[in-house]
C-alpha cells in the first residue's frame, strides 16, 4: 500500500507542474484522493490512477469515461444550484479530477455532536439538495452522511458523484433515498427516524407533489430486498403458480 | 471462569471424523475428513452433459448410479469401516431439488444404517472452510466463483456476510453459456480462457459494476453479438474473459478496501483459472495483502469439502434431526450460524 501511494504521488507530481500535496487522504478501490496546494488553491484531486490488472484499452477507457461522467454531474449539479464543490480541473485521459478544497468536518462525524435545532436545519438542507438533484434529472448514488461536508458557515456540501446518474427514473430515485434511509438506521440509529424525517421536510420543499411517489417507491424497495424472508416465501408461490 | 475455560478448551480440539455427501449440481462426491482438517478420502464423479447444460433430472439420475461405489471407495480409501465414523453429513442446499434430493436420501439411509447424527451443510459454507483449511489463511476475504455462485464474503459476527455478489447470472453460469451457443462444449471456462490466450485484438465490451455488486448478463449478450458480427472468436474470448474477470476484480479491491482485511482468497470451480488467479494476485500485491487460491482438487465441487465443514460441525455440536433434513435448494449462505470461528473470535 505504501509503494502504492508513493506511486501516486510521484506520477501527480510528475502530471500537474507545481502540485504540492499535503496528504493522500485514501487509496479506495477505484481512485485515489489527495490533498494538495496547486495554483495557490488548495485543491482535492481524485486521481484513477492505473490498475495493472486491467489491460491497457480497457483500463484508459474505464478511467477516462468514470472521470468524464463524475465531472459532468458536478458541472451540471454546480448549475442547477445543488452544493457541490466547483471542479477546477479535468484531464480524462490521465484520470484526474481537480475539485475545490472544502474547509469543513464530515457529517457523519458530527451527527451526535449536533443540537436538534441544527440538525434539523442540516438534514433539511440536505433534503433539499438531492431535491435538486433529483429534480434536475441527476443521481448520486452513494448517499450516506460520509459523503455530505459541513461548512463552518453550516452550509451543507455533497461529495463523491462516482456512483452518480444521469436519469429521470423514479426507481433510481427511489433507491436513492432508500441508501441513505438505511445508513441512518445503521450508523445513526437512535435519531434515523427524526433525520429522516428533517431530510425528508427539505426533499419535499423542492418536489413537492412528487415527493410521494418517490416515498412510494421507497416503501417498494424495502418489501423487495434480497434477504426479506417473506420474499422467499413469494418467489415459492410464484413458481407453483407457474407449475400448475 | 477458569475452570469453565479449560473445559471449553477440550471441547474445542474434540476430534471427529466424519463422512459427507455432495451432490447439488453437477457432481457426485462422498469425502471422509476430521476436525483437525485431515482430508482421509475424496472420490467424485461428474455428470457430463451429451448437449447444452446441466438438466437436474439427468444429473440426478448420474447420480443414483455412482453413489454406491463412491461409498465405498471414499470407504476403503479411508480404511475406515462405517462404524468407525462419528457422523453423516450432506450437503442439502443451495442447489437443483432432484440432485440435493439424491445426496439426502443416501445420507439418510448412512446415518440410520449406522446409528450415527446427520449434519446438513451448506454447500457454499463448505467451499469457504475447505479454502481455509487449503491455504492455511485463518481469516480472508472470500471470493466464491463457480458454475452457480459468484459472490465477495468474510467472516463477521457469527455469520459469513455477503458483500458483492452478482445481480443476475454467475460469472461460471456466464462464460459456460458463452461456450456453449458458440459450440464449445462443457464445461466452457477452460475452453474460452485457452482461445482467449490466442486473442490479439480487444474490444470494448459491457463492464458493469454497481458499487459492492456486478452484473454477467449484458456483457454475455454483447459478447454473443460480437461473434455473429464476425469478429474472430478468440478476440471476442479475449475481451470476454477481461471484463468478467476485471470486474470481479474490482468489486473484490472495494470489500478489501472496506473490510482492510490482509488476506485474500478464492474459491469454488472458477478458482482453478490461471488469468483469473493472475489478476487478483496483481490487484493484492499493490494493496499489500497476501492472496492464495484453494488448492486445484478443492476447486470444484467435491465430497471432501463438505466431510470436513460437517466434521466442524459436529465438533460444535451441531447436528440435523431427521425430520429436519428436507432440502434447501435456496440456502443463503449469511443464513447459517458458524458456531466453530464464533468461539475462537472469544
Amino acid at each position: 500500500m505504501e509503494d502504492q501511494k508513493r506511486e501516486v504521488r510521484r506520477e501527480l507530481e510528475e502530471m500537474l507542474v507545481g502540485l504540492k500535496i499535503n496528504s493522500i487522504v485514501a487509496v479506495g478501490a477505484e481512485a485515489a484522493i489527495v490533498d494538495a496546494c496547486w495554483g495557490g488553491n488548495r485543491v482535492i484531486i481524485k486521481y484513477r490512477y492505473r490498475k495493472l490488472y486491467r489491460t491497457k484499452i480497457l483500463d484508459n477507457y474505464l478511467r477516462s469515461s468514470r472521470t468524464q461522467h463524475e465531472a459532468k454531474l458536478l458541472l451540471r449539479a454546480l448549475s442547477v444550484g445543488v452544493s457541490v464543490p466547483p471542479v477546477l480541473f479535468v484531464d480524462k485521459n490521465r484520470g484526474i479530477l481537480v475539485i475545490d478544497y472544502v474547509k469543513g468536518v464530515i457529517l457523519k462525524d458530527v451527527v451526535n455532536t449536533l443540537e436538534s435545532s441544527k440538525l434539523e436545519r442540516v438534514f433539511m438542507s440536505l433534503g433539499a439538495n438531492v431535491g435538486r438533484l433529483h429534480e434536475a434529472g441527476m443521481i448520486h448514488g452513494d448517499l450516506t452522511t460520509s459523503n455530505v461536508v459541513l461548512t463552518p458557515e453550516e452550509r451543507v456540501v455533497l461529495i463523491d458523484f462516482g456512483l452518480g446518474e444521469f436519469s429521470n427514473e423514479l426507481e433510481l430515485q427511489g433507491v436513492d433515498v432508500h441508501l441513505f434511509l438505511r445508513i441512518l438506521e445503521s450508523t445513526h440509529t437512535s435519531l434515523s427516524k427524526i433525520l429522516y424525517q428533517y431530510f425528508i421536510k427539505g426533499y419535499e420543499s423542492i418536489r413537492g407533489g412528487k415527493t410521494k411517489l418517490v416515498l412510494d417507491k421507497v416503501s417498494e424497495i424495502r418489501m423487495r430486498g434480497r434477504y426479506v424472508a417473506s420474499r422467499r416465501r413469494n418467489i415459492r408461490l410464484d413458481l407453483e403458480r407457474i407449475k400448475y | 471462569m477458569r475452570l469453565h475455560r479449560v473445559h471449553n478448551k477440550k471441547e474445542k480440539m474434540k476430534k471427529v471424523v466424519v463422512l459427507g455427501i455432495e451432490s447439488t449440481a453437477h457432481t457426485f462426491g462422498v469425502g471422509i475428513a476430521s476436525s483437525t482438517g485431515e482430508i482421509l478420502a475424496n472420490e467424485n464423479h461428474t455428470y457430463v452433459p451429451k448437449t447444452g447444460g446441466i438438466h437436474p433430472r439427468e444429473a440426478a439420475e448420474h447420480h443414483s448410479k455412482v453413489a454406491a461405489s463412491l461409498v465405498k471407495s471414499a470407504l476403503e480409501k479411508s480404511g475406515l469401516k462405517l462404524k468407525e465414523i462419528d457422523g453423516v453429513a450432506v450437503a442439502l442446499g443451495p442447489g437443483m431439488g432432484p440432485c440435493l434430493r439424491v445426496g439426502a436420501t443416501v445420507a439418510r439411509a448412512l446415518s440410520l444404517a449406522s446409528r450415527k447424527p446427520l449434519i446438513g451443510v451448506n454447500h457454499a459454507v463448505a467451499h469457504l472452510e475447505i479454502a481455509r483449511l487449503s491455504t492455511g489463511f485463518d481469516d480472508p476475504l472470500f471470493i466464491y466463483v463457480a458454475g452457480g455462485n459468484t459472490m465477495i464474503t468474510t467472516f463477521s459476527e457469527g455469520k459469513y456476510r455477503v458483500f458483492g455478489e452478482t445481480l443476475d447470472i454467475p460469472l461460471g453460469n456466464c462464460l459456460d453459456t458463452f461456450a456453449r451457443e458458440v459450440g464449445l462444449g462443457h464445461p466452457g471456462v477452460p475452453k474460452v480462457e485457452k482461445l482467449a490466450s490466442k486473442g490479439k485484438h480487444y474490444h470494448i465490451l459491457p463492464y458493469t459494476v454497481k458499487g459492492q455488486d456486478m452484473s454477467y448478463s449484458g456483457l454475455l449478450t454483447a459478447a454473443l453479438r460480437l461473434y455473429r458480427e464476425g469478429v474472430p472468436l478468440e478476440d471476442v474470448c479475449l475481451s470476454l474473459v477481461e471484463n468478467a474477470y476485471s470486474m470481479l476484480t474490482e468489486v473484490a479491491e472495494r470489500a478489501l478496501a472496506h473490510t482492510r482485511k490482509t488476506q485474500l482468497v478464492i474459491t469454488g470451480g472458477v478458482a482453478r483459472s490461471r488469468l483469473l488467479c493472475k489478476k487478483l494476485e496483481l490487484m493484492a500485491t499493490s494493496r499489500g495483502v497476501n492472496f492464495r487460491p484453494v488448492k486445484p482438487e478443492y476447486a470444484g465441487d467435491n465430497g471432501a469439502m463438505i466431510a470436513y465443514t460437517g466434521a466442524l460441525a459436529l465438533a460444535s455440536n451441531v447436528i440435523t434431526p431427521l425430520e429436519e433434513s428436507a432440502i434447501k435448494p435456496l440456502w443463503r449462505l449469511d443464513e447459517v450460524e458458524i458456531p466453530w470461528r464464533t468461539k475462537k473470535e472469544k
